[in-house]
């Protein structure tokens, strides 16, 4: 145990406010109705010129009405990526019935987990210097690109005057910045806390995950035996977190408690993952959060439908819960890979799971693959009284992380 | 009142910046103000809108990482795996299989390699069909790059995190790690910032207007990494401790509708007095700051106002502009300052025990403070 100065009370953690913006709709409600319906929001790409790819699908947002949600900021000096950011801190907000004014006036903070940032802005930028020159670039939209600007942009709109961080860790960047935004609660720190992960749907990694044969053609079908890779795809998820004790005193409603995480890194491969070091990831999460492996009741996976991520991640699975691991679904299935989002939307699937009773179904399963040994929960939603789930987040360069969450 | 944090402690220290690489080098050129201003090279003409920068042309990836698989690595990412290496090394921090999965890397950054990033984009664009890119050039293009890649080859297996902070990103890594070691999940991390100089990098600064003859500051790059540990991990293993670092403050002050630099000082204030609070300091105990200071007029004056009204002699103190030197280095400034810092701590080593401190500006309406303390025990 750290003999520090910080750890005299810790504080529980627990999500009383969801925020999401996705494929399938916005708002949390909207998410998890798509959820038991096991819907796919996967459709033609729209957003940018798909002359030349052999995929044009992907998990759009389509839609996506800014002004809706942003009211203190100018949604045109926003990048896309910033402007679902807001979007769904708005929504996690009024989720969580709690006066912006009350967090403006209280330690309160905001930490955004992202893969790519303003992915949009850095094309638009790349190709105008292609077609005309450095010379022509425009100084406003420069000024919109940095990564930064994903939770400074969340804390200009709601007058939050903490911590404001960007957490850029590729796609376990989401749960990267909720197990921040969990430690800054669980010290006291701070009091209240947006969390989460945002991209955009971006060309360059269509293009880069492409040319490395990981896009599938029509559909994203995680443990499938014929599954064929990843869908891009798009959106935003944001957990509004405080602690137990505030959220009692003021009776707000608890989706679930956060108990713990972990995070390591393989430090092996850049894009390979490392099974025995994903397994040491789920082993730390479970010590961490307090919990063996037998408490585990459901897992939210990485599960990006890749043939061989699917399969390292089935055999780390194997290689902490046994023979009989938990049921294991891949909400991919239905809004394709969202980079820095998806561990975060993952983890709203958690809450969601944990409070209404229910498995998240993979969608689009045909042959569940014998050799990943899982219950996939095929094609439906599950009823189920869950306890104790946990969320799967891997990234490039080999950093995972794991959130576990409980039922309150 | 604000609780005390536990201080954490350098136990060692990598840089390579425009004033010298390695802190011997670092430490003679802050000694005499040695600007680190060269005529830009390894560009065509017009490649770049500038003629000047403070480049680090002598910096060779090999010289540190030897022939080896360093071919496909972008420059941010070779100077951040060589300056983790200096760092571990400056700190007799030996890797083993026993300690590796608590050993870890924070990151600051801005994108990552935005050169990576813009070629990559680029690639997409010029070829006959959008994919035809090097598959090889990918991982580069992912900002998390730098911070991975320094696990890799110096095989730290713990936490391991980038954090995009721009100007911010020095003071969000060294919370972040602050909290990391505070909670005992790694015992000891890696962390710094990290930028380089590109063409993408010189057309953003160049058409926003912050660096160049106007500005009155060059374009940086560079790199610093500090090993930090909590004390009793220190005292353990029998580290040298070059500073500590007693506490870290940030927020974000920006309003919509009055004019944002009235607010952003009242942050910077309280961010002062806070960390100056959780530090257990007095104002007395002050003898230097080390500002961000590079050349936008308007955070310069609320950095400055911000420590007059907190320290009521800031006049008389040692003020640090490690920028004038370095130029503007971004989101590996804050490392920087902390660099000037460890410096000014050895050759002034009459300060040596008394605090520091170290504030950050942004154009976006953040603001932060660390407080860091000298150690007279340390001399080199």
């Amino acid at each position: 145990m750290p003999l520090g100065t910080i750890e005299m009370s810790y504080q529980r953690v627990v999500i009383t406010g969801l925020g999401a913006v996705t494929s399938l709709g916005f708002g949390g409600a909207s998410f998890c109705d798509a959820l038991r319906q096991g819907k796919s929001g996967i459709s033609e790409i729209e957003g940018f010129d798909t002359t030349g790819f052999h995929t044009t699908r992907a998990g759009e947002v389509k839609g996506f009405d800014p002004a809706r949600w942003i009211r203190e900021l100018n949604p045109s000096a926003l990048g896309r990526s910033s402007q679902f950011a807001v979007a769904a801190a708005r929504m996690a907000i009024e989720d969580a019935a709690i006066d912006p004014e009350v967090l403006s006036h209280n330690e309160s903070g905001v930490t955004i987990g992202t893969t790519e940032g303003e992915s949009q802005l850095e094309f638009r930028l790349v190709q105008k210097w292609v077609n005309d020159g450095p010379a022509s670039l425009d100084a406003s939209l420069i000024t919109q690109t940095p990564a930064d600007r994903l939770s400074v942009s969340v804390a200009r709109e709601f007058y939050l005057h903490g911590e404001a961080m960007t957490l850029s860790t590729a796609c376990a960047a989401g749960n990267y910045a909720i197990g921040h935004a969990y430690d800054l609660i669980k010290t006291g720190e701070t009091d209240f806390m947006l969390c989460g992960g945002v991209d955009s749907l971006s060309r360059s990694a269509l293009a880069g995950f492409y040319r490395v044969g990981a896009i599938a053609p029509e559909i994203c079908q995680p443990f499938d035996a014929n599954r064929q890779g990843i869908l891009t795809g798009e959106g935003a998820g944001l957990l509004f977190l405080e602690s137990l004790a505030s959220a009692e005193s003021r009776g707000a409603r608890i989706y679930a408690e956060i108990l713990g995480y972990g995070t390591n890194c393989d430090a092996q491969h850049m894009t390979a993952p490392e099974p025995s070091s994903i397994a040491g990831c789920m082993r730390l999460a479970h010590s961490n959060a307090g919990i063996s492996a037998l408490d585990i009741d459901y897992i939210c996976a990485h599960g990006t439908g890749t043939p061989l991520n699917d399969a390292v991640e089935a055999e780390a699975i194997r290689e902490v819960f046994g023979n009989q691991p938990p049921p294991t679904s891949a909400i991919k299935s239905m809004i394709g890979h969202t980079m820095g989002a998806a561990s975060a939307l993952g983890s709203i699937a958690c809450a969601l799971a944990l409070y209404h009773g229910f498995m998240p179904p993979t969608i689009n399963i045909q042959t569940p693959d014998p050799k990943c040994g899982l219950d996939c929960v095929p094609n439906e939603a599950r009823t189920a009284e869950l306890k104790t789930v946990q969320n799967d987040g891997f990234a490039f360069g080999g950093n995972n992380a794991i959130t576990i969450f409980g039922r309150r | 009142m604000d609780r005390q944090v536990e201080p954490l402690v350098i136990t060692g220290w990598g840089i390579i910046s425009p004033i010298g690489i390695g802190r011997a080098a670092f430490n003679s050129s802050m000694a005499e103000g040695r600007h680190g201003r060269k005529t830009i090279t390894g560009y065509a003409n017009g490649e770049i809108p500038f003629s000047e920068a403070c480049q680090i042309p002598e910096f060779e990836v090999e010289n540190f990482l030897g022939k080896k698989g360093t071919r496909f690595l972008d420059r941010t990412t070779r100077l951040t795996v060589a300056t983790v290496g200096m760092a571990l090394d400056d700190g007799q921090i030996v890797v083993t299989t026993d300690n590796q999965a608590r050993i870890g890397v924070v990151l600051g950054t801005n994108v990552g390699s935005i050169k990576s990033i813009g070629d990559f984009m680029r690639d997409t664009l010029i070829h006959a069909r959008p994919y035809m890119v090097n598959p090889m050039h990918f991982p580069n293009a992912v900002m998390n790059c730098a911070a991975s890649q320094s696990a890799i080859w110096h095989k730290l297996k713990g936490i391991n995190a980038t954090i995009s902070g721009g100007r911010m990103a020095g003071l969000l890594a060294l919370r972040y790690a602050g909290l990391t070691l505070r909670l005992g999940s790694a015992d000891t991390v890696l962390v710094g910032g990290v930028e380089e100089f590109c063409e993408q990098t010189a057309w953003a600064f160049y058409h926003a207007g912050r660096v160049g003859p106007e500005a009155g500051i060059l374009l940086g790059e560079g790199c610093a990494m500090f090993a930090l540990e909590r004390g009793p991990t220190a005292q353990e293993q029998g580290r040298r401790v070059l500073a500590e670092i007693l506490a870290c403050e940030v927020g974000v002050y920006h309003s919509n509708s009055v004019r944002t630099t009235g607010l952003q000082l009242t942050g910077l204030v309280s961010c002062i007095r806070k960390a100056l609070e959780r530090s257990g300091s007095r104002v007395e105990d002050v003898c230097a700051v080390s500002l961000h200071h590079s050349g936008d007029r308007e955070l310069e004056n609320i950095e400055d106002e911000a420590l007059k009204q907190t320290l009521p002699n800031y006049e008389s103190l040692h003020q640090l502009a490690i920028s004038q030197l370095v130029g503007e280095c971004f989101s590996a400034a804050g490392a920087f300052q902390l660099s000037a810092l460890l410096s000014f701590f050895q050759n002034f080593p009459e300060h040596s025990d008394r605090v520091a401190l170290l504030t950050s500006v942004a154009h976006n309406g953040s603001v932060g403070c660390a407080v860091v303390r000298g150690n007279a025990k340390w001399q080199q």
